[in-house]
């Protein structure tokens, strides 16, 4: 290559990191439209948990024992519960459990599930049957029976509730990381790496994560969707958060009693938020997969 | 007298491939590089030369044989030693775009080795890293680059810049140009030879390229079906081949000079499996002047007049060189 093209290549910078991060960002409209819905649908539920403190008109675990089961009104917009509790003020509170669970739960996950995923597709043989088969184990059962049963046993805590849902869903990340692994494993970059004289651990941190991670951050939003749905399900059930705490499931199974009598504003509003906020987060998932898997882009 | 700084004795290496079949990719080589040296291996595609370097290096494991590297023995050493000892042995590959890991930057990739083996402060590893760049003439700008933005010469010059990183003793480098543009080799190839000249490490010079070869080796090994059939000195393999093989290779190998008569010794045939390997000499499948006994007696390597090792039962009587027809 002559000098003047060689200086023509590095003067052509590569576009700044802000510039690259927009560019990214803005083409998850381009790519995928309802992948940006779920986005905004994300980002107004983060907003809502994050400023709840603002936003809500009454405190979310104030009894007014004269006021119970009111109907929606100017002063309580989304009506009171059983308890004479607000249910606009505990819908908004209820996004910071949303969150507050999902979040932690798939980094639990993730944490757990990828050193599993490096390790069993590098090492292979022996080591990998023995990590699938536990993985493929813990996907045997349905999950919300699991969970059920674990929570139980292991005590009702909002901290069990997290550490059951990261557990049981680390398999998710287990699996793809090791699916990507397999075909890293014999490429030339990583017995360049070898060769080089980097130990195992720097192998599989260094070298092969970084370009193995993409498929499980393209699960995280679908995996939280999951975390928040089954978090939901097990405080309607009665197992981990429990009344009067402004969980929406918790305050969906409160308001299941009062179905029948007519006073429906009880369950209806924190039902709409959780499939709200789930859907908004299946939405961004798919798109986020979409954008991150170049067979899927391709496809499109 | 110096010791040479890798010596491997009755080296081979077997692949099962199911079935109780097994690929024999490498078959009972000896071989040895004094410090400083650089030897060329050149073979078809299939003779087992990048299996022989893996396994030199242990990236793959000997299925029998010793190796020798820097007076030790590390046939059987631990992972955690060999780890240790790549310090001292290195490799460039075949393939740069593949062979550097696509999320690092080149500035890393550089300083991995070092980083791994010798204990240097940040600063002080960031100019060691700067000074080979220059050394391998790939310009400082690059450094922030990812691979990706790198063309495929770049590339090689910074594989290059990683495996000389540590001053190792021995480079086996695996067809570091073969994959390169013919304009880009020859860069890439006096490159090497001033590194060698500089730093006195040993090379493995691996390739299919005889021309290649000679530019840069001082000894050079002949591998057929895995087994060494000739080594010898550079000047007198290309002048006096003594093995069939190497005169078949070798007259396939063009000449510079337009106007040199070839006459060309096409060999017959393909090359015969690795899993099922002939008997006798391994050649004698496809040798012009094979005799019976070629199938029954295995060759032993012997000394040449013009000073080489061939292993050729043919070459006591004379009857090994082939006899060349002059018409083309």
């Amino acid at each position: 290559m002559s000098d003047a093209t060689q200086t023509e290549l590095a003067n052509a910078n590569p576009l700044p990191v802000r510039a690259r991060v927009w560019n990214r960002f803005a083409g998850i409209f381009w790519l995928s439209p309802t992948g940006a819905i779920g986005l905004f649908i994300i980002l107004f539920f983060a907003l809502l948990a994050i400023f709840s403190a603002w936003l809500i008109p009454h405190d979310p675990i104030a009894a007014y024992t004269d006021k119970v089961l009111h109907p929606p009104s100017a002063e309580f917009w989304f009506g009171t519960d059983g308890n004479g509790m607000d249910v606009f003020s505990r819908v908004i509170y209820g996004a910071k459990f949303g969150f507050g669970i999902a979040i932690p739960a798939v980094i639990l996950s993730l944490v757990i599930g990828i050193p599993v995923g490096l390790i069993a597709g590098y090492r292979g043989g022996l080591l990998d049957e023995v990590l699938m088969r536990f993985v493929d184990g813990l996907r045997v059962f349905p999950s919300i029976i699991l969970a059920l049963a674990v929570v139980a046993a292991t005590g009702q805590s909002l901290l069990n509730v997290i550490l059951v849902l990261g557990f049981l869903d680390s398999p998710v990340f287990a699996r793809v990381v090791r699916a990507e692994v397999l075909g890293l494993r014999s490429s030339n970059f990583v017995e360049s790496a070898v060769a080089a004289g980097n130990p195992t651990w720097r192998i599989l941190f260094v070298h092969l994560l970084p370009n193995a991670i993409q498929g499980a951050m393209a699960q995280t939003a679908v995996r939280a969707a999951w975390a928040v749905r089954i978090s939901a399900t097990l405080a309607f059930l009665g197992v981990g958060i429990q009344a009067p705490t402004p969980e929406w499931g918790a305050m969906i199974r409160q308001g299941a009693e009062y179905m029948v009598s007519g006073q429906w504003w009880v369950a209806l509003y924190p039902g709409l938020a959780l499939i709200l906020l789930v859907f908004g987060l299946n939405l961004f998932g798919d798109g986020l997969q979409d954008l991150m898997d170049p067979r899927r882009r391709s496809a499109k | 007298m110096t010791q040479p700084v890798l010596k491997i004795r009755n080296l081979s290496k077997r692949f099962p491939v199911g079935g109780g079949r097994v690929v024999h990719a490498v078959n009972c080589v000896d071989l040895s590089i004094m410090p400083g040296e650089t030897l060329g291996m050149v073979g078809e595609s299939g003779s087992g030369k990048s299996t022989l370097g893996r396994v030199i290096l242990r990236l793959l494991e000997p299925s029998e044989g010793s190796i020798e590297f820097d007076g030790q023995d590390i046939t059987q050493l631990p992972k955690g030693q060999i780890r240790r000892l790549r310090r001292d042995m290195q490799m460039v590959f075949q393939d740069p775009w593949s062979a550097l890991n696509p999320r690092m930057r080149i500035r890393d990739l550089i300083a991995e080795p070092i980083k791994l083996h010798v204990d240097l402060s940040r600063s002080e590893r960031d100019d060691r890293t700067e000074d080979l760049a220059r050394r391998v003439n790939l310009g400082s700008t690059y450094l922030n680059r990812y691979p990706a933005n790198l063309s495929g010469g770049q590339l090689q010059r910074a594989c290059i810049a990683r495996a000389i990183a540590t001053d190792p003793k021995l480079i086996v480098l695996d067809e570091p140009t073969s994959s390169l543009d013919l304009s880009v080799r020859a860069g890439i190839l006096e490159l090497l030879a001033e590194i060698r000249e500089e730093t006195k490490a040993a090379m493995l010079f691996i390739s299919h390229d005889l021309g290649t070869v000679r530019m840069i080796s001082d000894r050079i090994a002949v591998l057929y079906l895995g087994e060494v059939v000739e080594q010898g000195q550079t000047e007198a393999l290309f002048e006096t081949p003594a093995h069939p093989y190497t005169q078949a290779l070798l007259s396939a190998h063009l000449p510079a000079d337009p106007a040199f008569k070839v006459s060309r010794l096409v060999l017959e045939g393909e090359v015969p499996s690795p899993i099922a390997l002939p008997t006798g000499c391994k050649f004698h499948t496809r040798c012009p002047v094979a005799i019976a006994r070629c199938a029954r007696e295995v060759p032993q390597a012997i000394q040449v007049p013009s000073g080489q090792q061939a292993s050729c039962l043919r070459i006591p009587n004379g009857g090994n060189i082939i006899q060349r027809k002059e018409d083309v």
